[in-house]
């Protein structure tokens, strides 16, 4: 009876999702080629069949709420990548939004793990949406691993001081690590810039109270227009408008991952490229909002 | 001159397994306290502890080849004071009797679960991680600690090769460790929001590794693994258990009254496993000695159905 119950669930659900998508969710599911066990799961917990159940809630954020607007895809070839954006908005949907537009926009479809806080796994039911939507807590020997097992992976340089970055600091990248390139070498994996135009504005913060955001166990506790003041939804971004900008591929062929000015170097000429696309981003868009 | 292998803890359900699987290709001494029931009579077994310097003589009179270690008490129900004493002071009798009479390998068998679920543990975690296990999980102090003691022979005692096997959870019809006791429970709790990778494997794949390393010899520390990795839910719900979820943030409390009241096995503070990922990356085995396990995930979980219907 509940089994009966849940398939017709399922099945109405189903057809909902490709109705509005336009085209077979499965279809395009199947095609992503992680290769998973007899149980459906990769060796992270990555479910493909979970994504179908959160494509139509994804797909309406995506298309109707953030209008994502998508540049340079033909610059992503055919091979794991590792995708390197800017980070901004206090919520991390810069993530969610670019790895919407590899696997709606592009065909074949592309799966694009993010590396995210180490804090997300302690939060129940989050932590197991993250886990088999793919996305994986950000350590060094996790995305080693994701770039030696052929996938591709986004990682978001600046961390915690870019997503909580003031709005006067907006576009300008803050410092960046060296951890990704030293693992990009290591794994001799491409690098492509991903300028995220829109994510910036999607909350307006003036200050970033850490202390008070260590009391309730987040990484900050920022003060923008509408938080803490409309509690707690103040927090949700703003209906602005993304443009996700996918530059040429930079391709590392030396295998120096020890050599601190090797590393340095690359790391400069990543962030250098990636703040001109930014800047191009911005120059070319009439508005924050359409 | 007859060349021995020493098995410590031999009547334990792991070790008298291994005996068994052994004995038919190697002479075997088995060193336990307990006393060894049915034993094959080509086995040797000498009931001592091995604390006593009196163990010294079976070292005198016989030559041994290999030393497999697994006389460790990990029983939640005992005292830390004698787990330490037992686990720490133990090990370092063996050892030292292995050194002095230049025993030429000493094997143990550690556990993945040193490591320590944690939040924010790589899903596969290397052999050169830190062992943070008994950070939140005191009961495990004295597992780390034999561990970090037996991996200062490799350099204490370089003539003898000494090799480390940390396995995942390893599953078997008369094995009586914690997944195995987790898994037989009335009552097998869970954390509601919770469902952690996990990884299971075959008693049997475990013997192959130690007659592998035995075999080629192999120093250092290997991690081993199963095939595969299952979320803990999906597990459950393959073998055919109802579980009992418990709504965080009271999982801890509630833990413990259930384990004061012996409806549960699992120790409260090893509630992280229930929660966190606390998996081992295996290619060095892998690649150092071709080691592959045989046994797939669902063979392993087909056995469990049939040991949850005894």
């Amino acid at each position: 009876m509940t089994n009966s119950l849940v398939k017709r669930l399922d099945s109405n659900l189903k057809k909902i999702t490709n109705r509005v998508l336009g085209f077979d969710i499965d279809d395009k599911l199947k095609r992503i080629p992680t290769p998973v066990n007899d149980f459906g799961f990769d060796p992270f917990g990555f479910k493909p069949e979970s994504l179908r159940y959160a494509a139509l809630p994804a797909y309406l954020i995506y298309k109707y709420y953030f209008r994502v607007e998508v540049f340079g895809l033909e610059n992503v070839p055919d091979r794991n990548m590792m995708f390197i954006a800017n980070h901004a908005g206090q919520l991390p949907f810069d993530g969610f939004l670019v790895a919407a537009a590899l696997l709606l926009e592009k065909d074949p479809p592309r799966l694009v793990r993010s590396m995210v806080e180490k804090w997300a796994p302690t939060l129940p039911f989050v932590n197991t949406f993250f886990a088999r939507t793919g996305q994986i807590v950000g350590t060094p020997e996790n995305a080693i691993k994701l770039l030696n097992m052929k996938e591709s992976i986004l990682v978001f340089p600046e961390g915690v001081k870019g997503i909580n970055k003031t709005f006067n600091k907006r576009y300008q990248l803050q410092e960046f690590g060296t951890g990704f390139m030293k693992i990009a070498m290591a794994t001799r994996t491409p690098i492509i810039p991903v300028a995220v135009i829109g994510s910036e504005e999607q909350q307006i913060s003036f200050a970033n109270l850490k202390n008070i955001g260590a009391i309730f166990g987040m990484p900050a506790f920022p003060i923008t227009l509408t938080f803490p003041w409309i509690f707690p939804i103040g927090i949700l971004p703003y209906p602005v408008k993304y443009r996700i900008h996918f530059g040429r591929p930079i391709y590392f062929e030396e295998r120096h991952d020890n050599d601190e000015d090797v590393l340095e170097r690359n790391v400069a000429e990543v962030k250098s490229t990636l703040q001109s696309l930014i800047y191009k981003g911005l120059k070319e868009r009439k508005s924050i909002f359409w | 001159m007859k060349e021995y292998i020493l098995i410590t803890g031999i009547c334990g359900n792991f070790g008298r397994e291994l005996a068994a699987h052994l004995h038919k290709e190697h002479k075997i001494i088995g060193l336990d306290r307990r006393e060894f029931s049915d034993r094959p009579k080509d086995i040797l077994h000498f009931q001592i502890d091995i604390r006593r310097k009196k163990i010294e003589e079976i070292f005198r009179k016989y030559y041994i080849k290999a030393i497999v270690h697994l006389n460790i008490i990990h029983d939640p129900r005992i005292s830390s004071k004698e787990h330490y004493e037992f686990n720490l002071m133990g090990s370092a009798n063996i050892l030292d009797l292995a050194v002095k009479y230049k025993v030429p390998h000493f094997i143990f068998l550690s556990s993945a679960d040193i490591y320590g679920p944690s939040p924010d543990n790589p899903l596969f975690i290397p052999e050169g991680h830190q062992l943070y296990g008994s950070k939140n999980i005191p009961i495990l102090r004295d597992l780390v600690e034999t561990d970090l003691l037996i991996q200062s022979y490799f350099w204490k005692a370089p003539d003898m090769t000494t090799t480390i096997l940390r396995p995942c959870h390893i599953i078997g019809l008369n094995i009586e460790n914690g997944i195995m006791k987790y898994i037989k429970g009335r009552i097998v709790p869970t954390v509601a929001g919770f469902n952690p990778m996990i990884q299971i494997m075959h008693i049997q794949d475990v013997f192959k590794s130690i007659e592998m390393v035995m075999k080629k010899r192999e120093r250092g520390i290997f991690n081993i693994s199963a095939q595969d990795q299952i979320p803990l839910l999906t597990l459950l719900r393959e073998i055919g258990i109802i579980h009992t979820p418990v709504l965080p943030p009271f999982e801890r409390p509630i833990f413990k009254a259930l384990f004061l009241a012996g409806l549960i096995s699992l120790h409260p503070e090893q509630v992280d496993f229930l929660k966190y990922p606390c998996m081992v990356d295996d290619s060095r085995i892998r690649e150092r000695l071709a080691f592959s396990p045989q046994y797939k995930i669902t063979d392993i979980i087909n056995e469990l159905k049939l040991i949850r219907k005894i």
